[in-house]
């Protein structure tokens, strides 16, 4: 293949962003069409490189096609994306009806996300899994936050002098876990930004929702009106996977998740705090940014890795 | 030219389909096919013709096979399906109803 058709076979797949067998495909679709309209040129007699030239000026800017072709196989069904929405329904309800007093009910459900989460991995990563995803990654996540919080704890009760409420062998145990979680949770973060970093986007959605959620609940008796305020959340949250599903447009998903995440994120932390100004209501809206800036920032970087090792 | 690409846009489904009806083929031989059925009037670009293609597969209207070619290279084939043989035949009635209805209006002396 001349170097021009490298280029642009490398432009089309870093822009295809679909699943790697389907990229696959499209892939060797093109490149077989380019071989016959090359093919086409030469019979009317023009040298290899200016039928390839013209050849590759007939497929269209690599960019447009890369375009259509995700608008194509992004957009999915409405039976499909009510699938993606519905784990945000069911913490909606837990939040509702006050789930979070039954430790095994929220636990059992956190594992029943990531049973599904698993199984369909293995299947081939359907589209509507990565919300599944993102429930899957709370557990780890939370387990890892607690064990920090329990280590930095303990340590300074053993520097203070003070007797650690778990002992030495306890902290260590939990220390020693720690790196094995943060392993897990970097594998699913990178296996996410392999296919699409916006797929771990929509994985992370729920978080800031979920970080307003802990704070309301650390009060030992929280408001009644609290469990419809979070229930509405996770409704909006449900909304936003909804809309993102079923547009096909790369450029309006990512508009429709940069716009829609703040402002639902602000209007559940000012309804619950009266004020921005908040503690809770600052440190969801830096969550909500977090999650909107980190994927893309950390496909940057992986990116940049991947070439580096592959060089 | 604009209104040419227009037209070719808002019937690609009912030109893909009319031409698949006559048997399978390739992204390739879909071009040429409609280049030379069409005297020359319409062409697909690929940016155009194999988004619109994969989408009818999803839809279900066309179906997708890896095959050799006669020269022994593997292409593509796409298949019409029944469900895309119905789909053509409203298409084919719509499309009836339609030119007779604009011709009705703008060539009324032809009418």
């Amino acid at each position: 293949m001349l170097p021009e058709a490298r280029a642009y076979f490398r432009d089309l797949r870093q822009r295809l962003r679909l699943a790697p067998g389907k990229v696959q495909e499209v892939l060797r679709e093109l490149e077989a069409h380019l071989e016959d309209r090359t093919a086409e040129g030469m019979e009317k007699g023009l040298p290899r490189e200016e039928a390839v030239r013209r050849a590759l000026a007939a497929m269209g800017d690599a960019r447009l096609v890369a375009q259509e072709l995700y608008a194509t196989h992004a957009r999915v069904s409405w039976p499909t994306a009510a699938l993606a929405a519905f784990p945000h329904g069911v913490a909606g309800l837990v939040f509702l009806v006050q789930g979070w007093r039954w430790p095994w009910l929220v636990g059992g459900l956190l594992a029943l996300a990531t049973l599904v989460s698993l199984l369909s991995w293995r299947r081939g990563q359907p589209l509507w899994v990565y919300p599944w995803v993102g429930y899957a990654l709370a557990l780890p996540v939370a387990a890892g936050l607690a064990g920090v919080a329990i280590v930095v704890g303990g340590m300074r009760d053993i520097v203070g002098g003070r007797v650690a409420p778990l002992g030495h062998p306890g902290l260590w145990a939990i220390a020693a876990s720690l790196p094995g979680l943060a392993w897990g949770v970097a594998t699913i973060v990178r296996r996410l930004l392999d296919r699409d970093w916006l797929h771990l986007t929509v994985a992370l959605l729920p978080f800031p929702s979920l970080g307003i959620g802990w704070a309301l609940f650390r009060w030992p008796d929280p408001p009644a009106w609290s469990g419809g305020l979070m229930a509405l959340s996770f409704l909006g949250v449900a909304g936003l996977t909804l809309t993102f599903y079923r547009l096909g447009s790369r450029t309006l998903r990512v508009w429709v998740l940069a716009l829609g995440l703040p402002l639902l994120t602000l209007y559940t932390a000012i309804t619950y705090t009266g004020g921005l100004l908040s503690p809770t209501g600052v440190t969801a809206l830096v969550v909500a940014i977090a999650v909107l800036l980190l994927p893309p920032w950390l496909d940057g970087w992986w990116g940049r890795e991947k070439r580096h090792r592959a060089a | 030219m604009m209104l040419r690409r227009e037209l070719l846009k808002g019937n690609t489904e009912a030109l893909l389909l009319s031409l698949l009806a006559n048997g399978p083929k390739y992204g390739y031989q879909i071009v040429k096919e409609l280049e030379r059925r069409s005297g020359g009037y319409f062409s697909f670009r690929e940016g155009t013709l194999y988004p619109a293609l994969h989408r009818m597969e999803r839809a279900g209207l066309v179906e997708g096979r890896w095959e050799p070619s006669p020269s022994g290279q593997m292409r593509r084939y796409y298949y019409i399906t029944d469900k895309g043989r119905r789909q053509l035949e409203v298409l084919q009635r719509e499309w009836r109803a339609f030119t007779r209805a604009v011709s009705l209006v703008i060539l009324p002396e032809q009418a």
